[in-house]
């Protein structure tokens, strides 16, 4: 099943990153910007680019040319970034968010590193109100996941966090909407660290996807949401077997345009690059990580 | 009369009927064994044509109060049917995928029949030549959309086809009926239901999901009657399973 899906896939992710790099002017941050200007969408996509240059470069299977631009775009991320002095900055000015040591530890993973953050980063891990952030618990996996790649201490136990899940509670399989399905897939991406460990994600956790991603996956093709669907199909990918769904892999591949931009399926890109960008990068980093992770366990790939 | 006006007066039959037939199916002693007779909500009626139609669409499903819920049958029930076929003979096909779905409701129908000891001629017996062997291989999407136009044949009792097959795919009747659900379909979700449930019931493994969905899709469409009666059925065959 997956002879068919792995070519396809190769294409999706090389045309997505070109399209990223081609577009990625779109989030640029001021020279030396102080914290509190920083724009927080910027901030978001600008970690979102870093993910999809870092997992691509992680899998190294789907292509030269999608690698070089995999690290032209963590060298773009780093760049915008003051080379990890704007994170500093953010968490040193308001210690208590997370969100800069996240998109930290996605660049530290791909050989970024700033000195003085890694200090602050391993202070704050011992802090009381590190443990304690109250946000729903995928994203307390997410500050787990984050702490792992930075070489920190699990600040709780990730069994307890995992059955506080939308996913750890193994609903009925219909009550899955579009927000708990996000819900199921960030679960999935820090348990495994977006398919580099399939293992981190409980046996019990994998039968049950195996049962009804399928489901989830065919609903999601049929309403042409691609952003999720791109999602679905990547925990597919993290999962010890994967399910593979051919025929739905040959629809999301379709929906992507010629540029390499994956629409996200909601709304309907326009003329202006600008509000194009803003609407459909992070559907188009998702086609880019889909893509890799089909091509790396398609062909046996080792995902580490 | 407009085909648009007969289509709804069947609509509007085929509800009636399955109300009643509902109503039949509990045993909670509302309604005397004697009640439930299928020739006086049928035949010598103002409107016999549309009532004939709906005991036709509702076809072996009509019957189940009979085999069910032990309501007394008699050569009256079995007359109604007997005109019903005669008026409405199948069409020479309805393929759904590769399932003719006339032919084998019309099987089940008659099999339903000659168990109560009255065989209508008219009706074929032959149905195993006309069931395309590739419902193995399928894929789950495709192979539980066809099982729902032929939920009829989900009884005790009647071998087909499409009845091993589901003894073999539990995780794809599953996968439909959550399918059907998250599209709205609870008449669709319902009939899979029911063939889960009739699995549960020849002793098949238990099944995690099937009672909530029965009762998800009751409250959400209990109101809807062919999906009241779907899910009334379902109910019993699990009860039968305990």
């Amino acid at each position: 099943m997956t002879v068919s899906t792995v070519p396809v896939a190769e294409r999706m992710t090389a045309r997505g990153i070109a399209w990223l790099n081609q577009t990625r002017n779109h989030v640029v941050l001021p020279v030396d910007v102080p914290a509190d200007l920083v724009d927080s969408k910027v901030f978001k996509a600008l970690s979102e680019l870093a993910l999809a240059g870092r997992i691509v470069s992680r899998e190294g299977l789907a292509g030269t040319e999608a690698s070089s631009g995999a690290r032209e775009l963590l060298d773009f991320v780093w760049a915008q970034l003051g080379e990890g002095d704007v994170l500093y900055r953010l968490q040193a000015r308001n210690a208590s968010p997370t969100y800069a040591i996240e998109g930290y530890s996605l660049l530290a993973a791909a050989g970024y590193r700033h000195a003085a953050l890694d200090v602050l980063c391993a202070h704050l891990a011992t802090l009381r109100g590190y443990v304690v952030p109250e946000v729903v618990p995928n994203r307390q996996l997410a500050i787990m996941a984050a702490a792992r790649r930075l070489g920190l201490p699990p600040h709780r136990d990730p069994a307890e966090l995992t059955a506080w899940t939308w996913l750890g509670g193994k609903p009925e399989p219909w009550m899955l909407d579009t927000f708990n399905g996000y819900s199921v897939t960030h679960t999935v991406f820090h348990l495994t660290d977006h398919g580099a460990n399939p293992e981190g994600l409980p046996e019990d956790l994998q039968e049950y996807l195996r049962r009804w991603l399928p489901v989830w996956i065919e609903v999601y093709t049929e309403s042409g949401f691609w952003d999720l669907l791109g999602e679905l199909l990547i925990i597919d990918m993290c999962l010890t077997e994967p399910t593979w769904n051919t025929e739905s892999w040959a629809r999301y591949a379709e929906a992507q345009h010629a540029d390499g931009m994956m629409p996200n399926g909601l709304n309907r890109p326009t003329d202006d690059p600008e509000q194009t960008f803003k609407a459909h990068y992070h559907s188009t980093v998702v086609a880019v990580i889909a893509g890799a992770l089909a091509v790396s366990r398609g062909l046996g790939g080792g995902n580490g | 009369m407009e085909a648009l006006e007969i289509q709804t007066r069947v609509v509007d039959a085929v509800d009636m009927l399955s109300v009643d037939v509902s109503d039949a199916l509990r045993v909670d002693g509302t309604i005397s064994r004697m009640d439930f007779r299928l020739h006086g909500r049928t035949v010598g009626q103002d409107d016999s044509a549309t009532r004939l139609a709906a005991l036709r669409v509702l076809g072996a499903d009509a019957l189940t109060p009979f085999v069910l819920a032990d309501r007394s049958f008699d050569q009256s029930d079995a007359e109604a049917f007997r005109q019903a076929v005669l008026r409405y003979p199948a069409p020479a096909t309805e393929r759904v995928g590769p399932v003719d779905a006339w032919r084998m409701r019309d099987w089940a129908l008659g099999q339903v029949l000659g168990d109560l000891g009255t065989p209508l001629a008219e009706l074929p017996t032959d149905l195993e030549p006309q069931v395309d062997s590739t419902g193995d291989s399928e894929p789950w999407t495709t192979w539980s959309a066809g099982l729902l136009a032929v939920s009829s044949l989900a009884l005790p009792g009647l071998d087909s086809a499409p009845r091993r097959q589901t003894a073999k795919r539990r995780l794809d009747l599953s996968r439909g009926m959550s399918r059907s659900i998250m599209r709205r379909d609870y008449f669709g979700a319902a009939r899979l239901a029911r063939w889960i449930a009739l699995d549960v019931a020849a002793g098949g493994p238990p099944d995690e999901f099937v009672e909530p969905a029965l009762a998800h899709i009751a409250v959400l469409a209990g109101h809807q009657p062919r999906t009241r009666l779907e899910v009334t059925l379902a109910q019993i065959l699990l009860r039968r399973n305990g």
